[in-house]
């Protein structure tokens, strides 16, 4: 039983992965809130759970519908090194402000795409 | 897509990935918005894009000891189980439908993010 809510957690978790492409979002608060794990654990335990999670969705997309692999391998390539200057940048840019305008982002985004005529 | 514009994309994306904000939530509606891409066909790019940086970034954070494998496995476990019948049912759902519900997903982020950010201090660092 006590099994039963990691499990819970990661089919919601990699029920989103696969449905709508995203990360370890519900990942984090779910394992930092239900399964007590630290910050940092939280967020090291996320990516090693979204990593074969993301291959899993890959391989079904893959092969259901093929996948522009011409596209992501350029993204791909400046990810890495987008990476590298993003985590550099961190310990410069405050929390708070960073967080409240990447979420502003988010909301007109969003707001974008749900108000968009079918 | 230029070969420059994948690399610029992805610096921009990576560089909000790095600073631990989800760069990847962005990538998708940017591909659908500015790309044309069907929504399911930009999440595949999205996801596939994000592997090697997922291997990294695992890699280090196993190194740096913040994996809980304990832990970790059973999530994984139901982790794996979701994301194949996730990924099956955007393979069939209508564009339409997946856009809306990606644009909802997105919603709920945003607001939670700017709610929770208010409760954080003016200093840096993110995390």
């Amino acid at each position: 039983m006590k099994r039963l809510i990691p499990i819970v957690l990661g089919l919601v978790a990699g029920g989103l992965n696969g449905l709508l492409g995203v990360g370890g979002t519900l990942l984090v608060p779910g394992l930092s809130h239900w399964l007590d794990l630290e910050q940092h654990k939280a967020h090291g335990t996320a990516i090693a759970i979204i990593l074969p999670t993301s291959l899993i969705s890959f391989f079904v997309y893959l092969m259901r519908t093929g996948v522009n692999l011409d596209i992501a391998w350029k993204v791909a390539a400046g990810g890495v090194l987008g990476g590298v200057i993003g985590a550099k940048l961190l310990r410069f840019i405050p929390a708070r402000w960073l967080r409240t305008l990447f979420g502003v982002a988010m909301i007109l985004v969003a707001l974008r795409l749900v108000l968009a005529k079918s | 897509m230029t070969l420059l514009t994948g690399i610029l994309i992805g610096v921009g994306v990576g560089t909000l990935t790095g600073l631990g904000v989800g760069g990847g939530k962005l990538l998708t509606p940017a591909l659908v918005l500015y790309f044309a891409l069907r929504q399911q066909a930009a999440q595949g790019v999205t996801l596939s894009s994000f592997l090697p940086i997922a291997v990294m970034a695992t890699w280090v954070h196993m190194k740096e000891g913040n994996v809980d494998l304990r832990v970790g496995v059973w999530v994984a476990v139901g982790s794996v189980v979701g994301a194949l019948g996730g990924a099956f049912l955007a393979t069939v759902a209508p564009d339409f439908l997946l856009q809306k519900a990606y644009g909802y997903f997105l919603l709920a982020v945003g607001i939670y993010e700017v709610v929770t950010a208010q409760r954080l201090s003016d200093e840096a660092p993110v995390h």
